[in-house]
């Protein structure tokens, strides 16, 4: 495998969009209002905080990455 | 519980097959990152992928947090969709019972537990995949010896047995070349040329090397050993021709065009 910031920059975005069908996913099931209350609240805010907050946050740590150009 | 009941347990499964095919895509990048990390602090794997460049210190520290959080997503992903399973499946009983004394209304809760989160130094035991993947190396290292021994014992019998009798005769070689090394290192022995006498030292060094070497000549690792030997003969050969040289310029047979 060939490390590249490419690569990174791709993995960075696929976290996105995986974080992006995933909220959508929820967000319809919010939408619907089938299921409602402070159980339905808690799951999408850990939905939101544990998942696709945590995936946000990875993506950008990709950008960050940094390899060494010499080598 | 929730206040609304009949939440559809397509609509759970919607979710969980959603998450599901998004799994494989976070696994790869997981593992991705992983490499990435590995190739950067571990030389073997480094040798391992040819080409692959490295991360800077810094970024290392980063990949490992980028592996928790995506370890941590995918933990969370896991256990919220077995919730949501849980509770679309204890709305959808409730739902159904139509009278307080149905076995519905009983059924019980979600179960699912929080994973606790890891953290970016859990992760940091990769950093010693130098001792975890030993067991990959020696798997590795057991198959090219495997093949070694195979492509030997699938030799024709002619062959081998003229290898075997060149080994017999051969491996008394070295010992004859290191007594002959060390008697003219003592007597060509000259406190003031201490060069000359390092030069005799490191001839020996070479002979001893290609006496050590000499275990490597036992089938099946003949070839292997045929390799290592040659080398040792080649650079002691080289070796002794620029000894020989030097000592002819030291004495003043020859000069550089320069001198």
């Amino acid at each position: 495998m060939n490390l590249s910031d490419a690569m990174f920059a791709i993995a960075a975005g696929q976290l996105r969009s995986t974080a992006a069908t995933l909220d959508a996913q929820i967000a319809q099931l919010r939408d619907t209002q089938e299921w409602r209350g402070p159980d339905a609240d808690k799951f999408f805010q850990e939905w939101e905080t544990d998942v696709t907050g945590k995936l946000h946050a990875a993506a950008m740590k990709l950008d960050a990455l940094a390899l060494i150009p010499f080598l | 519980m929730s206040t609304k009941l009949g939440m559809n347990t397509t609509t759970a499964d919607s979710v969980a097959a959603t998450v599901a095919s998004l799994g494989l895509g976070l696994e790869a990048i997981d593992e991705e990152v992983r490499l990435a990390r590995l190739v950067s602090l571990n030389p073997l794997d480094f040798l391992l992928n040819p080409g692959a460049l490295i991360l800077t210190p810094a970024s290392i520290g980063i990949a490992m947090s980028v592996s928790a959080d995506i370890t941590n997503a995918r933990a969370q992903l896991d256990y919220l969709v077995e919730k949501l399973r849980q509770e679309a499946t204890q709305q959808n009983q409730v739902s159904n019972s139509l009278v307080s004394t149905d076995p519905g209304w009983f059924a019980p809760g979600p179960t699912a537990k929080k994973p606790e989160d890891v953290t970016p130094f859990d992760e940091a035991i990769d950093v010693f995949g130098i001792f975890s993947k030993i067991s990959d190396y020696v798997g590795i290292v057991g198959g090219v010896f495997d093949a070694v021994e195979k492509w030997w014992k699938n030799l024709p019998p002619g062959v081998t047995k003229v290898v075997k009798a060149v080994t017999k005769v051969g491996k008394f070689i070295p010992f004859i070349g290191i007594g002959f090394s060390i008697t003219s290192t003592v007597l060509d022995w000259d406190n003031d040329n201490v060069w000359g006498n390092v030069r005799n030292i490191i001839g020996v060094g070479l002979d001893a090397a290609s006496i050590v070497a000499a275990v490597t000549l036992v089938p099946p690792l003949t070839p292997v050993g045929a390799v290592i030997e040659g080398t040792l003969l080649g650079v002691g050969l080289a070796w002794d021709v620029m000894d020989v040289a030097w000592d002819a310029h030291d004495d003043g047979d020859w000069k550089f065009p320069w001198e």
